[in-house]
């Protein structure tokens, strides 16, 4: 199909529709452009004024070199071809955009300047790069002329602009360069995966290194307490670490009184009294500390078994810091602890834990009945697990 | 499963995890760096629908001055025997058209008819462009000017690019290859570790812990 291309087609054209917009003019988005002019064409003729609009390429037409007079002579041209009455608005990529009346109570020169203010004032409302291409100003145009006052407010202006395609914010096409630029080398995806994945894997395996760590001695890792303003650290109370021939001597004479009360017993002695005694007697001289401080344990229990006391509960973290005083919670488990090491762990500062006969680490870490039953403070059956493994 | 193998399960999950979150965070920056696209104009889009359909030759209805139909004809015989793909659009040159210029609507007909060839945007005596998108350089001697006679010159340019071949594309790589890439993301990771690692240790000196983590290595 051809354009209209003479000004006889044009003018042939514009009788059928009175709107007659090219794509070389239709703002990239041509059929919008004609069915928001014939609306604006169709408010003018509400008011008794009919229009004809006609944005087309430049006809094969004798026209005036300079770009204003060829755009008036090619209108004349079109209004003597068509030879209606009414408002005429013209327009081809190579002339401005004129306007004439003929035979309507209009004055073309008073909308051309309304139109001169409008377009002025919706250019100062446009970013860089951005303007009012010929289909804008003839919306214009076709709005000043159906105002009152042939003129429009700033506020007008805006809405205009705003209600249909009467700006060109066409941009720039990314050149192939640029997206090859910013899409970066094939190979980059694959650079970040490796990169990410080796980083979560061993800063990972280290986090959850420290996380097991923390959960199976949740007491092992000690903080620095913030600096004070004023003096040096504090540092958490230690209780005093008794030499292991004094708790074997403590653990000696309170066996020695066990056994004294059991034979002398006129009442039957339970198996528990029994098996707290022989366990503590086994263990009293042995050469490993923790089975001294076990039988330490196991004669108080055996003694307050023996008078139908409470179980006597001494520290979990270290029997020999002396009975509980209040209980802790580590790793969501609750412990009996003394003062001092409750205190500690209330500060996560490690508690000054019995350790294993090496010195290597708290006696809780190892595995073996100790541990398991906290040297008696969790589990009252050591008595039992002592018998068993003497056997 | 004791408390080594299970960390290093989760270890090895965590690092799947972040490769994924590597490739998203790769295609972010691409999303970012990348212009955004202007839009298409009816204009281009029809050449772009026309091209798409088989027509190696388009002539916008407002250029059949330019390019009569018999010439459009003989231009279309001619682009449809290159083995070069080939596409030529003719209009009339315009400032309100859908596009900021020449260069950004041969922009918008290669992104839009998606597909890889010459193309050839001819707006007027003088006035025109030839652009390619193919994945090897176009070799041969294409003519860079439209002066002259219309037809005459878009047949010597369609005959200029059906007479070049596309040379075979460039197998460079910034990376070196997929192995490259392996070690270059082992060194920025390798790089990024002990920084990490040192942020998290004065994260916890902030928070009031040691600087060290509980724990080692094994």
């Amino acid at each position: 199909m051809t354009d209209a291309d003479t000004v006889e087609s044009i003018a042939a054209a514009l009788r059928d529709d009175p709107v007659l917009v090219h794509e070389l003019l239709g703002n990239g988005r041509t059929d919008e452009v004609h069915d928001a002019l014939s609306g604006l064409v169709e408010d003018l003729a509400d008011q008794g004024v009919p229009a004809y609009v006609a944005l087309v390429q430049t006809p094969d037409a004798d026209l005036p070199s300079s770009a204003d007079d060829a755009g008036d002579t090619l209108l004349r041209l079109i209004h003597q071809e068509l030879g209606e009455p009414g408002l005429y608005v013209v327009a081809t990529q190579d002339t401005l955009t004129a306007v004439a009346t003929y035979d309507v109570p209009l004055d073309a020169t008073s909308i051309s300047l309304g139109r001169y203010d409008a377009v002025q004032a919706a250019r100062d409302d446009l970013p860089e790069g951005e303007f009012v291409p010929a289909a804008g100003e003839a919306a214009v145009l076709l709005s000043v002329a159906a105002d009152d006052d042939l003129s429009l407010t700033p506020g007008e202006v805006d809405d205009l602009m705003d209600s249909g395609p009467w700006v060109a914010a066409y941009g720039d096409e990314p050149m192939s360069y640029e997206l090859d630029d910013a899409r970066g080398e094939p190979e980059t995806p694959l650079v970040f995966a490796v990169a990410f994945a080796l980083v979560a894997l061993v800063v990972g395996w280290r986090l959850l290194r420290a996380r097991t760590a923390w959960a199976g001695g949740a007491t092992s890792e000690p903080r620095t307490r913030r600096a004070r303003p004023d003096g040096p650290l504090p540092r958490p109370r230690t209780p005093p670490q008794p030499r292991i021939d004094t708790t074997r001597k403590q653990a000696r004479k309170l066996l020695a009184a066990l056994r004294r009360e059991v034979d002398g017993s006129l009442q039957p002695v339970t198996d528990e009294v029994h098996g707290s005694l022989e366990a503590a007697e086994d263990l009293v001289d042995s050469e490993s500390r923790i089975e001294v401080v076990a039988a330490l344990v196991l004669a108080e229990q055996g003694a307050g078994r023996l008078r139908g006391d409470e179980l006597p509960v001494r520290c979990y973290f270290d029997p020999r810091h002396g009975p509980t005083q209040r209980r802790v919670v580590v790793s969501d488990v609750s412990l009996p602890a003394c003062g001092a090491c409750a205190e500690a762990v209330a500060a996560d500062v490690p508690p000054a834990s019995l350790t294993t006969d090496d010195g290597k680490r708290p006696y809780w870490r190892a595995d073996s009945i100790w541990a398991a039953t906290g040297l008696g403070s969790l589990d009252p059956d050591l008595w039992r697990l002592v018998a068993e493994r003497q056997r | 499963m004791t408390g080594r193998v299970r960390d290093l399960v989760l270890a090895l999950l965590l690092a799947a995890l972040a490769a994924a979150a590597g490739l998203g965070a790769h295609a972010l920056l691409v999303d970012v760096r990348t212009p955004e696209p202007t839009v298409i104009g009816d204009r281009v889009q029809r050449a772009a629908d026309a091209f798409a359909a088989g027509d190696h030759v388009y002539v916008a209805a407002d250029a059949h001055d330019l390019l009569p139909p018999d010439a459009a004809a003989r231009l279309e015989e001619l682009a449809a025997g290159s083995e070069v793909p080939v596409r030529v659009a003719v209009w009339e040159d315009s400032t309100d058209a859908g596009y900021r210029g020449i260069w950004d609507a041969v922009g918008q007909l290669q992104r839009v008819a998606d597909d890889e060839g010459v193309f050839v945007l001819y707006t007027g005596p003088g006035d025109g462009v030839v652009d390619d998108n193919l994945e090897g350089p176009l070799e041969g001697d294409i003519p860079s000017d439209f002066n002259g006679d219309p037809e005459r010159r878009l047949s010597e340019i369609v005959t200029a690019v059906a007479a070049s071949s596309e040379g075979p594309a460039s197998d460079w790589s910034y990376w070196g290859g997929t192995g490259g890439a392996i070690a270059a993301g082992l060194l920025y990771g390798g790089v990024a570790i002990p920084v990490l690692l040192l942020v998290i240790g004065l994260v916890r000196l902030a928070l009031g812990r040691r600087f060290r983590m509980v724990g080692g290595w094994t």
